[in-house]
């Protein structure tokens, strides 16, 4: 029996510190997907905690045939989803414009050229203005390193679509960069 | 000269098992376009593998567990007890003849007890040695029944202390 195996037993037999270290464990996950779907910061740790509340009440429904980070972040995206459909949030981007000139803020203003010297601080504020499906992706392959597949599965979409969207993002993302830096000046 | 597009490039960035690593990489030795492309791609790469998103609050892990709600998996499910719904069902038992007993007379009693002991039926000689000696016991009916409400007192006692300290299944 492995670690998450015996934890997960643990827990549906009632040991809340085997819990615990299962909170320890996957709210940097349970995190990640949340600032990404959820803009508003007030609501993010709410919506973490009842990810985890949902975690608890549904571990013994476990199956195994996925890993648990794989299954908890499953959980986190329906939860984030659930919250943008209550607040009426729009999440579906099919449609979205991916035209650079037609994207929010395609003129430098004098607060994003305070930024200008950091990148990473651009590159994040570009990743907000993403579609919500985009941001989860971009973050569970880059920073939760996920497949493809595993995304796939969380987000309930084939992995083609997971592949489509992530190369999209990157490419807007790209030339959103560029846009603003130039090459040059992107490699410094 | 054919450039690599741009899912090429970004196939070969993510190490994807579909793209032709060996063909790619022929190609961006000898195009500088297409290299330039992939080192674009890896900037980007490397600011998204870092990772930041600000930390939940140090308190968070408590927070979720003082959530959930006290003791629900900490007191253990208690059966009732065997003993204890023994006494309930002999308690229930003994109020029932008891009462037959003092409220209709002991004639039906002695009609019951007639009805599985027929005449034409040899009695076995224990059976009637058992009889000798019930019917030697002065039986006090006011002890019966105090014994039978202790008992049932009890047991209702026990079960409004095993309801208080039920566990509630835990409910978001």
């Amino acid at each position: 029996m492995d670690d998450k195996t015996s934890i997960v037993r643990k827990i549906v037999a009632g040991d809340k510190r085997a819990f615990r270290l299962l909170v320890d464990e996957y709210q940097r996950l349970v995190n990640h997907i949340a600032f990404r779907m959820v803009s508003n910061p007030g609501d993010r740790e709410d919506i973490c905690q009842d990810i985890f509340m949902r975690v608890y009440q549904n571990l013994a429904g476990f199956r195994h045939d996925s890993r648990l980070s794989t299954w908890i972040a499953r959980i986190a995206y329906n939860c984030c989803i659930d919250y943008l459909n209550k607040n009426n949030i729009p999440f579906i981007d099919e449609e979205f414009d991916e035209t650079i000139s037609n994207m929010p803020g395609g003129s430098i203003t004098p607060e994003q050229q305070l930024y200008k010297s950091d990148i990473s601080n651009l590159l994040q504020k570009e990743i907000g203005l993403l579609p919500v499906k985009f941001r989860a992706i971009i973050t569970l392959y880059h920073l939760d390193e996920m497949s493809y597949a595993e995304i796939g599965d969380i987000m309930s979409m084939p992995e083609g679509t997971v592949k489509n969207y992530l190369f999209r993002a990157r490419r807007l993302l790209r030339d959103r960069l560029m846009l603003k830096y130039g090459e040059e000046e992107l490699r410094q | 000269m054919r450039h690599l597009t741009d899912d090429e490039i970004q196939g070969y960035l993510d190490n994807h098992p579909d793209s032709d690593r060996e063909k790619i990489r022929a190609h961006l030795d000898i195009c500088g376009q297409c290299r330039s492309n992939l080192e674009n791609y890896q900037i980007i790469a490397g600011q998204l593998n870092t990772d930041h998103i600000p930390a939940l609050s140090p308190g968070f892990t408590d927070a979720v567990l003082s959530a959930i709600k006290p003791d629900t998996q900490d007191v253990p499910v208690e059966e009732p007890s065997r003993l204890i719904a023994w006494m309930s069902a002999a308690a229930v038992f003994i109020l029932g003849i008891a009462s037959t007993i003092y409220f209709t007379g002991s004639s039906v009693a002695k009609n019951i007890i007639a009805l599985f002991s027929p005449a034409n039926i040899t009695e076995p000689s224990f059976v009637s040695r058992y009889k000798e000696y019930i019917s030697g016991i002065d039986l006090d009916l006011t002890l019966v029944f105090a014994v039978a409400l202790v008992l049932a007192v009890i047991a209702l006692i026990d079960r409004m202390i095993k309801r208080r300290h039920k566990p509630v299944s835990f409910m978001i």
